[in-house]
């Protein structure tokens, strides 16, 4: 695919900093997400296996959404 | 008096304790169980009479003692085949009341490796933070989608193309978080139901058993 001048022309920025800025967002609600389900302190109080998995499950959740974060923001 | 030493279990906080006293004669009769330095069981005996010791004198014997825990399949058993108790006072053969403190050895470092803690309210208040964190979570990427959409129309030609294909991944993978982070609440709440029903289960098993053996 190729971008013409006369398609560049036709770009309005506030619509592409509105994207931009959107995704900042999306990335920052993300991260805090991540931030509060690794800041439930009841899950601390789980010994056991099971809470074990639990908590294992709930950091591969947090780890997901800083990824994507950082995918969308890179 | 020599103090019987018990195997070690799965006790923890949470377990709940019934003793059955097989004795030659007799019964006996739990009173409490108290946590300090290891796991002591307060025991009162009952004999309806004398039995013989190997010592001489009038002093009962008790030939086994099993102790029920609410801990699945982690029967706790005496070391000991039997012990004695001294009587006190005696009471000419009948009727001899005898109290017993036996000390449950429970070493948390090894034997409670398999220790279980849970407080069902902590785990259910841990499933709502996670609903709560992915109903927030959801809703601000549906916002953000939103303006993603209605910024498209400054896009052109094969840029406004791409910016769709990329924000139905993105509307994908927001999905695929709050499913599973909903599934995390759900497993948590099933944890609570479950830990519940089991405790409940074992805790009608050991009355059953208890009031078979008349304790």
């Amino acid at each position: 695919m190729t971008v013409s001048m006369a398609d560049v022309e036709q770009w309005q920025p506030d619509q592409i900093e509105e994207v931009a800025r959107a995704l900042a967002e999306r990335a920052r609600t993300g991260g805090q997400t991540a931030e509060d389900l690794r800041g439930l302190q009841e899950m601390a109080k789980w010994e056991g296996d099971a809470g074990e998995a639990a908590r294992q499950a709930i950091e591969e959740s947090a780890t997901a959404l800083e990824t994507s974060a950082k995918k969308t923001t890179s | 008096m020599p103090t019987p030493v018990l195997t070690p279990c799965h006790l923890n906080d949470h377990t709940r304790v019934r003793v059955s006293i097989a004795a030659h004669i007799g019964f006996g009769r739990y009173q409490q169980l108290r946590k300090g330095n290891g796991w002591w069981l307060r025991l009162r005996l009952v004999c309806s009479s004398a039995g013989s010791n190997p010592a001489g004198g009038t002093m009962p014997t008790f030939s086994r003692i099993s102790v029920y825990s609410t801990a699945r399949n982690s029967p706790v058993r005496a070391s000991k085949a039997g012990f004695w108790c001294v009587a006190h006072p005696p009471s000419g053969g009948r009727f001899i009341t005898a109290n017993l403190t036996v000390k449950l050895v429970v070493d948390r470092g090894i034997a409670m490796a398999k220790d279980l803690r849970v407080d069902l309210a902590a785990v259910q208040a841990a499933a709502d933070g996670i609903d709560s964190a992915a109903d927030a979570l959801r809703a601000a990427h549906a916002v953000v989608h939103d303006r993603i959409a209605a910024a498209q129309s400054g896009w052109i030609a094969t840029s406004r193309s791409a910016l769709a294909s990329a924000t139905t991944k993105w509307e994908e993978e927001s999905a695929v978080r709050y499913t599973h982070l909903i599934t995390h609440a759900s497993d948590c709440r099933s944890a609570v139901a479950c830990y519940s029903e089991t405790d409940n289960s074992n805790a009608m098993e050991i009355e059953g058993t208890a009031v078979t053996l008349r304790l």
